[in-house]
């Protein structure tokens, strides 16, 4: 009987916890672009982030012959994969599932707008036109992350791993400004 | 008993003295007959940097690269002498190189090139 009542006991307090990391998973923290965003809506935001870029760099590879170029795509689709795929790790830990939200389908909107004009560029207008968007959308997702996003972050771990992917992006940002100048000089 | 052991004791120290010179070395600069045993670095890739930056080793050690950035990375000579590909996160993933011969040789990490190291090796 007292064994019994200790599991339950126990069994409890697991719930409560679980419960309580939950709940930081889903209250909502920060405001961005007019919505308010938990913790699970800004992780599916920073997912479809680097989505979005492995797409690029995708398009980058099928069009762009400058090597400069290419090894920035291949770069940013190892980099992005891996980030991303930490962040799947940490949501099953957590069993937790990321929500979709307007601002995850306005980056998606955006995005598929972007890749038909780069579609229609080729040569040295394409690698240029790559080179300027991947610096200005490295310096938005990273601005957003640093100053909005981790801020509000309530969860440890991922408030951890968003350090840890702006650290990478924050690279990726300078080895953008370096492409950008090394494509437009040519 | 123990008389008849002792001739063997003395073949086999010499035997193993002899061994131990062999794998061991000289090192350049320093006293004569004094022998260094190969060491073993660890160079940590953390916040996309090389720690430490600079080291120097002697020929034959051993430097083991170990990555705990999320992201992979490579080690590789500016010279071309070595390319450690794709050091992915974590302490199973770790890339060992021997030193083989002196000089100095800068690396870098092809995936970012913006990091850089230097092995001296002497």
């Amino acid at each position: 009987m007292k064994t019994r009542s200790k599991i339950s006991l126990f069994g409890g307090f697991v719930a409560a916890l679980l419960f309580i990391a939950g709940m930081s998973l889903v209250e909502p923290s920060c405001e961005f672009q007019g919505e308010m965003l938990d913790d699970m809506e800004i992780a599916h935001i920073a997912y479809t982030a680097g989505t979005i870029d492995i797409s690029y760099a995708h398009l980058a590879l099928a069009f762009s012959e400058n090597p400069d170029v290419r090894e920035f795509a291949h770069t940013m689709i190892r980099d992005h994969s891996a980030v991303n795929e930490k962040a799947l790790g940490l949501l099953k830990k957590l069993n937790a599932t990321p929500k979709d939200n307007s601002t995850s389908q306005q980056l998606l909107a955006e995005a598929e707008k972007f890749k038909k004009e780069l579609a229609e560029l080729d040569g040295e207008a394409f690698d240029k036109r790559y080179a300027e968007n991947e610096l200005g959308y490295h310096q938005f997702v990273n601005e957003t992350l640093e100053t909005q996003f981790i801020p509000a972050v309530q969860n440890e771990e991922f408030k951890g791993l968003l350090e840890s992917a702006l650290e990478t992006f924050k690279i990726h940002e300078q080895h953008a400004e370096r492409m950008t100048e090394m494509v437009g000089s040519k | 008993m123990k008389d008849r052991m002792l001739p063997g004791r003395f073949v086999f120290l010499p035997a193993l003295l002899a061994i131990f010179a062999v794998t061991c070395k000289t090192t350049p600069g320093k006293e004569p007959g004094v022998v260094v045993l190969p060491e073993k670095h660890l160079i940590e890739i953390r916040g996309f940097e090389f720690k430490p930056g600079n080291l120097n080793i002697s020929v034959g050690d051993t430097v083991v690269w170990e990555n705990k950035d999320i992201v992979p990375h490579t080690t590789t000579a500016v010279d071309s002498s070595w390319d450690l590909s794709n050091i992915q996160e974590g302490t199973v993933n770790r890339k060992i190189f021997v030193a083989e011969k002196a000089g100095r040789f800068p690396y870098y990490c092809r995936f970012h090139p913006a990091m850089t190291g230097v092995l001296t090796v002497e």
